[in-house]
């Protein structure tokens, strides 16, 4: 393989590996210069890469340490700990970054592929999907109590209530659904507890 | 429980406060029902009249569950409240008991589980 072929496949490589990763990652040049950005740290932070052409990398990351250098340093470690950047519109995004460093001959810093997984992501995915798992409770509830009514409205021999039976069946299917999607979060299952308070001393309900 | 029953329910989704008023209205005409689709419409009901049984939405668009169950108590402390929640796990629910909400309803919910509510508290579980 000549030397264009070897470079065109590492370029063929990396654009595949931009594409293809979910977590934030840039490359930089010896002075913490962007380079170039993948989608997922556009979408994340809210810079378009024409925006980061000039701007060093210490300018997004939140910390105390004064010299750029200092302040850049966990971002060039293969394991960098626990960061943060600060995105466009002035949010805190904690990341935990790891990266490949590139030498000169004499040893010199060149550059960086930084490659950052956002800390917080599976715990978006989780409340995103516990989010639809509640929505989908809503018109369930409607569609168990509406057929559970219809059936009660008309005789067991009224086809309309063989159709509400299969409603129901078919509602509670979705309801089994949501439960095990609710399980696979490690959410805890629904349930009715009409009165799990103890009742306290003459607190008889009484008739009105 | 004799005579007329007054409930209220209070949900800013528009089919549950829809199903629970149909659910009680299925009981006769001895169970009268006011729906309000937010915080605020409720607590105003609340203040006008007396309610029996209150169902409150845990969390709505206009505010929290927790907050009307105390305004509406301040108001009406012989009502019986059930909270209606999608989280089972939600620490409001835990909040609710203590503040006097009799107990609480898990979406989607039955029929039975509505009519359970309007007719009285279960026996305490153990």
């Amino acid at each position: 393989m000549g030397r264009l072929s070897e470079l065109e496949e590492i370029a063929r490589r990396y654009d595949d590996l931009k594409r293809a990763i979910t977590s934030l990652l840039f490359v930089v040049d010896g002075a913490g210069r962007f380079l170039d950005v993948n989608e997922e740290f556009s979408r994340r932070l809210g810079y378009f890469p024409s925006e980061l052409a000039g701007m060093r990398l210490y300018e997004i990351i939140d910390g105390k340490a004064e010299d750029p250098r200092q302040k850049m340093m966990p971002f060039f470690a293969r394991n960098g700990g626990r960061q943060t950047l600060v995105a466009k519109d002035g949010r805190r995004v904690a990341v935990s970054p790891s990266s490949v460093g590139r030498y000169t001959e004499d040893g010199r810093f060149a550059g960086a592929l930084v490659v950052c997984r956002a800390l917080d992501e599976g715990k978006e995915r989780v409340g995103a999907i516990e989010e639809a798992a509640q929505e989908m409770n809503q018109p369930l509830s409607g569609i168990y109590g509406y057929s559970e009514l219809l059936k009660g409205t008309v005789g067991p021999r009224d086809p309309a209530y063989r159709y509400a039976k299969k409603i129901y069946e078919q509602s509670e299917r979705l309801a089994a659904l949501v439960k095990r999607i609710k399980a696979e979060q490690g959410l805890p299952p629904d349930g009715l507890a009409p009165d799990v308070r103890p009742p306290e001393p003459g607190e008889q309900e009484t008739d009105r | 429980m004799s005579g007329r029953i007054r409930t209220l329910v209070v949900d800013d989704e528009k089919i549950i406060c829809e199903i629970v008023r149909d659910i009680l209205v299925s009981e006769g005409g001895r169970v009268e029902t006011l729906a309000a689709q937010s915080c605020e419409e409720g607590l105003r009901l609340a203040r006008q009249q007396a309610f029996d049984v209150v169902f409150l939405d845990v969390r709505m668009e206009d505010g929290c569950g927790v907050d009307l169950l105390k305004r509406i108590r301040e108001h009406q402390p012989g009502a019986r409240i059930y909270m209606i929640t999608g989280y089972r796990a939600d620490k409001e629910i835990q909040q609710a008991l203590a503040e006097g909400a009799a107990g609480f309803i898990s979406k989607p919910f039955r029929v039975k589980d509505i009519l359970g509510a309007l007719h009285g508290p279960a026996p305490a579980s153990a």
